[in-house]
């Protein structure tokens, strides 16, 4: 039935370790097993031994022997099992020597600890268990990145402030806001219709390569920004609106260069091109989203991502794929070829890649390196796609249940999301087929009836850590047979692959030359049915 | 102060890792280490810092440290390492929790929130070993949440943690098995839900029952992680309540054909324990049969045989039907087993199926013969004895067997040649009808034996069953063949047989002869000479009876010459039988021959009609053990104490026993002695009670302050001599004026061998001006520690075989000279057998009391699994009554030699022999 020890020891019945599964005193388990080796005969040709009480089930290890101790009605097949199991992984840890043993005792008995449970054997592999032993998680590394981040983020303001505070001191004080470019775009969205021109201004960099990409290549470090700055022609037109600026100050990259852009007078027939911007994109999105905004640089990477899942409502996957692509836009035929590092996300592995012919596989596979094989620019379109075909729900970034419970003419219904915390999930919405409108008795976000489709709408507009599960409760007069296919929309600028840009370099003279991306998740048709 | 030392003794000890200490530790460097040091630094400092405490030298100081530099660190494999510290060290001082303890319980507290799910987990499993209930109790909350972590290693691992928190501080968790059975009903981890399942099973099992039984019909599409738990639960469950046995009976028979072997094991033997109705052993047998044939493991095998060896003795009918399938595991290449196997076989034979199965035993012996195959000799012989042990059973089998037995009568390998001769022999006595055909064989075989032994009996067979004149003469002719190197002049001429010899080693009998075997040579005389007598029975024509004679007593004489010639190796008493043969058959003695013709025959049916009834008596005895007599009592498992449960069906009584928690109910009075360690006069008075364990001695040592001083620092050091080992020290205590302590010091043994432990009790006067040192030291008297309580004797499973086997394999022996003042031969060897707690082997040795002499076998096992074996030989003088001759023990190991004959030396005398 159990485990209670399992144990290495020498021939001569030293033993070099030992962790028992049961509670036995000391004295008897170094005695049991000190008498262990004298009860191994000659030439037997099985591995177990049975005294009055007790079963040894052991294996030589070279000069070691590992041992289990049992009870006697222990399910030998199991154990035979288990000791095979442990005799694969104790060698991931340490070669079988008595010096060697004892060094890494510790390590041992931790995989000891993952085998067995309690004396019973947990179903693991050798993968599994060193991957415990590990201890590598995803979570710990989103938290930590997380607190970085914001380490970094508080660090990054700190020298702006700096660097305000020295402008000020340079110009004589007098210049006011300084260079701060407190962020533009959310300045602009955050006090309203205040001042239009901002909106256009951050939509205007959005396509206008032509302007940015011949000088502009340093935006992305304040280092240089604030040289730029010390040499930019027209500061005087460009104070004013800092001062303004500054209420709504929040500091980051793409708002620093929406800011220098509309200090350098770039942008001029903004209606115009934001009109572009809408059309451009495509208004298809639910809700305006104003993180479309991307600045653009002369390398643009546009990576899109697709969810297509049918999934049933206990959370068995009947087809879900995940199709992404990458590609490339060189604004400035004058780069020549770019070549663009990425990193892959720790889920990748799950994916299967394929890379546009005209690229070059082996640094692709090799160096996590984008290039074309001649040396040429990038083909228009795709150049990179990827897909994957999970067959569980795990990559799934919500989860959404839906329990109707039907008693007394009344139907009730609760829905449950539950979503991954790696994932800010944005614009959600979740659509409940529903021929009747029903009451609202309880829901986190907001709801609406659509009358014409006969559809319940649970919005959620945004999703991340501090609302990642939610429900919502309905009732509806009469048994209604189906509240299924409920079909749920999002987007989230984080894909599921998790491929992230790293770097892009000028091919010929391998400067780094600025990049900017532009990141969709979005669904393609997501449904939970019956 | 001394209970605790003693409480710590018993204290369970979940980790044990070798450490050769060496020095004491370095307080003051591991301090600076953990305050300055790298994390490396800390690890292997940490690490120590357990080896330390493991290895019975806790470093409580080193607590605080550890708490303030080496809690805080984020490091994953310090945090892993302190929760192994934490697990090992004392958490409690007189009793009370450790203040220090609050810190550490907040430390686990954060990681029990930890982002990393596998701080997370391990942390839950340290909880599981925690017994501190004001730890645990703050705790309890973030353990519950943890149920509902996304991660599967949390969950599982946070399930165990409930399971063992309420198994031990229910009141924690009042709620724990309503909590875990939802958890179960949501659970989709096979992981998650078999731990969750275990934790009802032994804390709730009614909830477990409940869930059960919603999901019985499910069973077999679980993992079988669950099947097998389940399975557990179905056999816990009938135990308690029979009643209910009718409704898992299903699940339980279709888990028998579950895909995983670990399922189908566990089910046959909860089948067995629910039902005893041949369908349901039937059902339980075949799938051990089915485990058998296709798990390649030796080990599942074996063990698998002995479940069926068991529902042999049982239900011996069923195994009956299903014997064909077992013979087919006999293409394992394991001896083991095919001898296990055998022996169910053999038992389970019946008129209807021996026909089947000695076509299998036939085919398997063919094998045999073949060059490539490596179960070898010892498997031909196993099969060879099934076969003929089986056809004794039912003779009608006997013509087909026993030719094809004879062809094995050549083997060079000697125990199947002998067990063919042997069974030959007990064939033709038995079975008057196969005779002639049996001996006309045999007289052609004879020239392929290569076998002394072989031989001799071959001939006795021959001389006394040949049954005509041409039978006679054939058997002459070819024992003739087979001597002719000695009746030629050839050999007589040493110059050539010496360069003979030189020549491949042809064994041949003739050679036999000459290269001693002197007893063959006197049994070949006898059998030619009843030869002879039976032709003479038979009415030969008178001239050929002259010439048989002549030519018969021709070969004794050459006996006897070539006895003369190479003296020195003649044993006397062949000489003289060979002489007396050759005497008869000159006067032709009417009573000889009435002996050599008749009697002993009637002497060998009788030996067989003895051994007939024997066996049948044994198998008498057996059968008797299972009538149940009337006024037996009648076994109720309820009201029965926990020892009496039977075996096989009592799960955690095994497990007790197996941990050691089962205390041994043998009246242990007989062994435990005090034992007076200072004089009476002594400052501090000491007796130890001595308590034997099975791989310890504990001993209780209590110490009586005989002055009227307050004694300080009472420190008791222990020396051992031998195989022993302190354990713990016991750490020095005080001692108010007249007080008495009782202190124990654990010994563990491990090999039986004689041991000594000596000691001091050292310590200081409360308030004196230090002293002479040797004033405040009392030396104890030494202990002497007495193996007979290692060693178990043995009577059965040891066959003459193996006794000779280990007799002549076994190095060490020690020869004592029997020096008693008893006088009876038998109650001398039933005293050895007393004191040295040996079995005695040989059967019936109160019937060669009469003659005088009395040989016996005495064998016994130490509890380490050493044999010690020993042989009385010994003759009682006509003259003055006395008992005169050796005991010889032989063992291994010298320890066991050595003292089992000091002891026989010291109490082979009885103070007051008893009538």
């Amino acid at each position: 039935m159990v485990v209670l020890a399992a144990a290495i020891c020498t021939k001569n019945g030293k033993p070099l370790l030992s962790r028992q599964f049961s509670e036995m005193t000391k004295s008897r388990v170094e005695g049991l097993l000190s008498a262990f080796p004298k009860l191994i005969g000659n030439g037997k040709q099985h591995t177990f031994i049975e005294t009055e009480n007790i079963r040894y089930v052991y294996q030589p290890l070279e000069s070691l022997y590992l041992v289990l101790i049992t009870n006697k009605n222990s399910n030998i097949l199991e154990d035979i099992e288990t000791l095979h199991l442990l005799a694969k992984i104790v060698p991931e840890y340490s070669s079988f020597d008595e010096q060697d043993v004892s060094k890494k005792a510790f390590d041992i008995i931790f995989t000891f600890d993952e085998i067995i449970a309690m004396g019973y054997k947990e179903r693991v592999t050798v993968q599994q268990i060193k991957h415990f032993i590990s201890m590598e998680s995803h979570e710990e590394e989103r938290v930590r990145l997380e607190e970085s981040m914001k380490q970094k983020q508080a660090k990054l303001e700190g020298n702006k402030k700096m660097k305000e505070l020295e402008k000020l001191r340079m110009m004589g004080g007098g210049m006011g806001g300084g260079m701060g470019g407190g962020g533009m775009g959310s300045g602009s969205m955050g006090s309203g219709g205040m001042s239009p021109s901002y909106g256009g201004g951050s939509g205007n960099n959005y396509r206008n390569d032509n302007h940015s990409s011949d000088r502009d290549s340093n935006h992305s470090s304040p280092l240089i920004d604030r040289e730029r700055r010390d040499t930019t022609p027209k500061p005087s037109s460009a104070q004013p609106m800092k001062e303004g600026m500054k209420l709504g100050m929040k500091s980051n990259k793409k708002s620093a260069i929406a800011q220098v852009l509309k200090e350098e007078k770039v942008v001029e027939k903004e209606d115009e091109l934001e009109a572009l911007l809408e059309t451009g994109t495509g208004s298809g999105a639910a809700g305006g989203s104003f993180e479309k905004a991307v600045p653009t640089e002369a390398v643009h990477i546009v990576i899109d991502e697709q969810i297509l899942a049918e999934v049933e409502n206990d959370g068995t996957v009947n087809s879900m794929d995940i199709k992404g692509a990458l590609s490339v836009n060189i604004g400035n035929s004058s780069l020549g070829a770019v070549k663009i590092a990425f990193k892959k996300g720790p889920t990748a592995n799950q994916f299967q890649f394929i890379t546009h012919p005209n690229i070059d596989k082996q640094t692709f596979a090799s160096a996590n390196t984008l290039r074309t094989k001649d040396g040429k620019t990038f083909p228009s379109g795709g150049i990179l796609k990827w897909r994957c075909r999970p067959t569980d729900d795990a990559l799934l970034p919500i989860k959404v249940n839906c329990w109707p419970n039907a008693s007394g003419g009344v139907t009730t219904v609760n829905l449950e999301y539950e979503a991954s915390s790696c994932f800010p999930l944005k614009n959600v919405l979740i659509t409940i087929p529903s021929t009747i409108q029903p009451i609202i008795n309880q829901v986190d976000g907001q709801y609406d009836y659509s009358h014409k489709d006969k559809q319940v709408l649970w919005k959620i507009p945004l999703i991340d850590d501090s609302n990642s599960q939610g429900s919502m409760e309905f009732t509806v007069k009469g048994n209604v047979p189906s509240f299924f296919p409920v079909k749920i929309h999002f987007t989230s600028t984080k894909t599921i692959c998790q491929i992230d840009i790293i770097d892009s370099v000028i091919e010929e003279t391998d400067i780094p030359t600025p990049f900017s991306s532009e990141v969709t998740l979005s669904t393609d048709n997501y449904e939970i049915i019956g | 102060m001394s209970l605790t030392s003693s409480g710590s003794m018993e204290k369970p000890c979940s980790i044990l890792i070798h450490y050769d200490k060496g020095d004491p530790p370095q307080i003051n460097e591991f301090k600076q280490t953990f305050e300055h040091g790298t994390i490396e630094q800390k690890i292997e400092t940490l690490k120590k810092v357990i080896l330390y405490t493991i290895n019975g030298e806790p470093i409580p100081q080193l607590l605080m440290p550890i708490i303030l530099y080496v809690m805080p660190s984020r490091d994953h494999y310090i945090k892993k390492l302190l929760l192994i510290y934490w697990e090992v060290i004392e958490k409690t001082h007189l009793g009370k929790l450790k203040s220090e303890m609050i810190l550490v319980c907040n430390s686990l507290l954060n990681d029990l929130t930890h982002p990393n799910e596998f701080i997370r987990g391990s942390t839950l499993r340290f909880l599981c070993k925690l017994r501190e209930a004001e730890v645990l109790e703050p705790l309890v909350v973030q353990v519950r949440n943890n149920l509902e972590y996304r991660h599967a290693y949390v969950r599982r691992n946070a399930v165990l943690a409930i399971y063992n928190i309420y198994n031990s501080f229910e009141y924690l968790i009042p709620d724990a098995p309503e909590l875990v059975y939802n958890f179960l009903l949501v659970e989709g981890d096979a992981s998650c839900k078999r731990n969750a399942f275990i934790m009802l099973f032994n804390c709730a099992p009614d909830k477990a029952v409940e869930y059960l039984s919603t999901v019985l019909d499910q069973v077999p599409t679980f993992g079988d992680m669950l099947q097998f738990i389940v399975v557990e639960l179905i056999r816990k469950v009938c135990k308690t309540n029979p009643s209910e046995r009718s409704k898992y009976m299903k699940c339980i028979f279709t888990l028998l054909n579950s895909s995983s072997p670990a399922v189908k094991y566990e089910s046959a033997g909860t089948l067995l324990s629910l039902s005893s109705a041949p369908t349901a052993v039937k059902g339980a047998a075949s799938a051990y049969i089915d485990l058998l044939c296709n798990e390649s493991d030796n080990n599942v095998k074996m063990i698998v045989l002995d479940k069926l060896l068991e529902i042999k003795k049982n239900h011996s009918k069923v195994m009956q039907d299903l014997v064909m399938d077992i013979l087919r595991a006999l293409s394992s290449p394991n001896i083991d087993i095919c001898k296990k196997i055998l022996n169910i076989v053999m038992d389970s034979i019946t008129p209807k199926n021996i026909d089947e199965i000695i076509l299998v035993l036939k085919k398997e012996i063919n094998k045999t013969q073949s060059k490539e195959f490596d179960k070898g000799l010892d498997y031909r012989h196993l099969l060879i004895k099934t076969i003929h042990q089986s056809s004794l059973k039912y003779p009608e089998a006997l013509g087909n067997v026993v030719p094809l037995l004879m062809e094995f009568l050549g083997d060079s390998y000697k125990q199947s040649a002998v067990d063919v001769v042997v069974f030959v022999r007990e064939v033709v006595e038995s079975y008057p009808d196969l005779r002639t055909n049996v001996v006309k064989k045999l007289i052609d075989s004879l020239s392929l034996i290569k076998i002394s032994k072989v031989y001799r009996v071959a001939t006795w067979i021959i001389s006394e069953y040949v049954s005509c004149l041409e039978d006679i003469n054939h058997a002459f002719e070819s024992i003739n063949q087979d001597i002719k190197d000695i009746i030629k002049p050839k050999p007589v001429d040493e110059n050539e047989i010496k360069p003979k010899n030189k020549q491949p080693q042809q064994v041949t009998i003739s050679k036999l002869i000459t290269d001693g075997g002197w007893y063959l040579a006197s049994c070949i005389s006898s059998s030619l000479g009843k030869l002879y007598f039976k032709a003479e029975e038979l009415n030969m024509d008178t001239e050929s009876l002259n010439k048989l004679r002549a030519q018969v007593m021709l070969v004794m004489v050459m006996f006897v010459n070539l006895a003369k010639k190479t003296l020195a190796s003649t044993s006397r008493g062949s000489y003289e039988r060979i002489i007396s043969c050759l005497y008869v058959l000159s006067n032709r003695n009417e009573t000889v021959k009435e002996i050599w013709l008749k009697d002993c025959r009637e002497s060998f049916s009788n030996y067989l009609d003895e051994q007939l009834s024997q066996q049948n008596e044994n198998k008498k005895k057996i059968n008797k053990e299972l009538v149940v007599k009337p006024n037996s009592i009648v076994s109720i498992r309820q009201l029965k104490s926990k020892r009496a449960f039977g075996p096989i069906e009592d799960a955690d009584d095994d497990l007790g026993r197996a941990v050691g928690l089962v205390v041994e109910n043998n009246d242990q009075n007989d062994h435990n002695k005090i034992y007076q360690l200072t004089g009476f006069s002594d400052p501090i008075y000491a007796e130890a009670y001595v308590k034997v364990h099975q791989y310890d001695i504990v001993l209780e040592i209590s110490v009586f302050n005989q002055t009227n001083d307050t004694l300080q620092n009472v420190t008791l050091e222990l020396v051992t001599l031998g195989d022993l080992k302190i354990c713990e020290r016991v750490p020095p205590f005080t001692m108010a004026p007249r007080e008495k302590q009782v202190v124990k010091a654990s010994i563990k043994v491990s090999s039986t061998d004689n041991g000594v432990v000596m000691g001091t009790i050292v310590f200081d006067i409360a308030g004196a001006v230090s002293q002479i040192s040797d004033k405040n030291c009392v030396i104890l008297n030494e202990i002497n520690i007495d193996i007979i309580d290692y060693i178990r004797p043995i009577n059965h499973q040891y066959t003459d075989v193996l006794f000779r086997l280990h007799w002549a394999e076994f190095e060490w022996e020690n020869k004592i000279p029997v020096y008693t003042n008893i006088t009876d031969l038998l109650q001398y060897v039933q005293h050895i057998s007393k004191i040295t707690n040996m079995g005695v082997l040989t059967p019936n040795i109160e019937l060669s009391n009469e003659t005088g002499i009395l040989s016996a076998n005495l064998c016994a096992k130490s509890v380490f699994g050493e044999h010690a074996l020993a042989n009385i030989c010994i003759e009682k003088q006509q003259s003055d009554g006395k008992i005169v001759g050796y005991i010889r023990i032989r063992s291994k190991v010298q320890g066991i030699a050595v003292s089992l004959g000091a002891r026989i030396t010291i109490k082979q005398k009885v103070t007051q022999p008893s009538a």
